[in-house]
């Protein structure tokens, strides 16, 4: 028997992976927000993500920074990230990792306008994320 | 190394039809390595295990050359230490279609130990090996 459940649920604790919807990672230049930093606050393994820029307009492309620290050791603009991604407008990026991807102290999140670690420049539009992440690490 | 590379395959909207190879990849970047503009990179391999001392940070420049520690790298992405990892990456777009990390005014890359996307310009002390599956435009 197929068992139908009616949303709103907590449907992201039905699966195998944790799943985290976050609708808005945008805006460096006004520091991280909490929903930005401390996305898992402990060590966890990363395993697909899903980065949406779908704006037909604004800055192009978004540079989507992961970083392997949680609030108390992220200065943005200063802390070198663990992956820098470029998603350009009107595209969603997709991201894969047959074997996970480790983050030993936590996994923050960020999205710039500027290439590299040293920027601070917001872009013009907000990024929609996806990740499918389990708790811990392998080494 | 020299960038080497072999086809695999007929161009196809979801697959890569070359792989890229650098079996030891450092802090010396392979300028322009597929030569043309506007390729696209699928798939990234980062195998250190032969670099079992520290993670490193492999980048990848839009730009026919690189000054490695100066110029913020486009893409980047770290490499564990003692491990080999894959990622596979595509965009979807309305139109529809699949591509790759687009690279339109050439690519680059360069391996360092020195963490992040532009800083530092240090050579991994083990041999650190980086396959690319890559679209050729």
């Amino acid at each position: 028997m197929v068992a139908k459940y009616a949303t709103p649920i907590a449907w992201t604790k039905f699966f195998e992976y944790d799943i985290t919807v976050i609708t808005t990672v945008d805006n460096c230049a006004l520091s991280f927000t909490a929903v930005q930093k401390d996305v898992r606050s402990g060590p966890c393994t990363l395993h697909a993500a899903f980065i949406s820029n779908t704006v037909a307009s604004g800055t192009d492309p978004i540079y989507f920074s992961f970083f392997d620290n949680i609030s108390s050791g992220l200065t943005a603009g200063t802390t070198p990230s663990v992956m820098l991604w470029p998603v350009p407008n009107g595209r969603i990026l997709l991201l894969d990792f047959p074997d996970g991807f480790e983050f030993e102290n936590g996994m923050s999140l960020l999205a710039c306008g500027t290439a590299g670690d040293s920027n601070t420049t917001a872009p013009a539009e907000a990024v929609d994320v996806i990740l499918h992440t389990t708790q811990g690490v392998s080494r | 190394m020299t960038m080497e590379s072999g086809q695999i395959g007929t161009p196809g909207t979801l697959a890569p039809d070359y792989v890229f190879y650098d079996e030891d990849s450092n802090a010396t970047p392979e300028d322009n390595f597929t030569g043309s503009a506007d390729d696209e990179i699928h798939i990234i391999e980062i195998d250190c295990q032969n670099n079992p001392g520290e993670d490193v940070y492999t980048r990848f420049y839009a730009a026919t050359s690189a000054t490695v520690a100066t110029d913020a790298a486009d893409c980047m992405i770290k490499g564990f230490k003692g491990k080999k990892k894959t990622v596979i990456a595509r965009y979807w777009d309305d139109a529809p279609a699949w591509t790759g990390i687009e690279f339109a005014t050439g690519l680059s890359m360069a391996t360092s130990k020195d963490a992040g996307a532009q800083t530092g310009a240090t050579d991994p002390t083990g041999t650190v090996k980086v396959r690319l599956g890559v679209v050729l435009a």
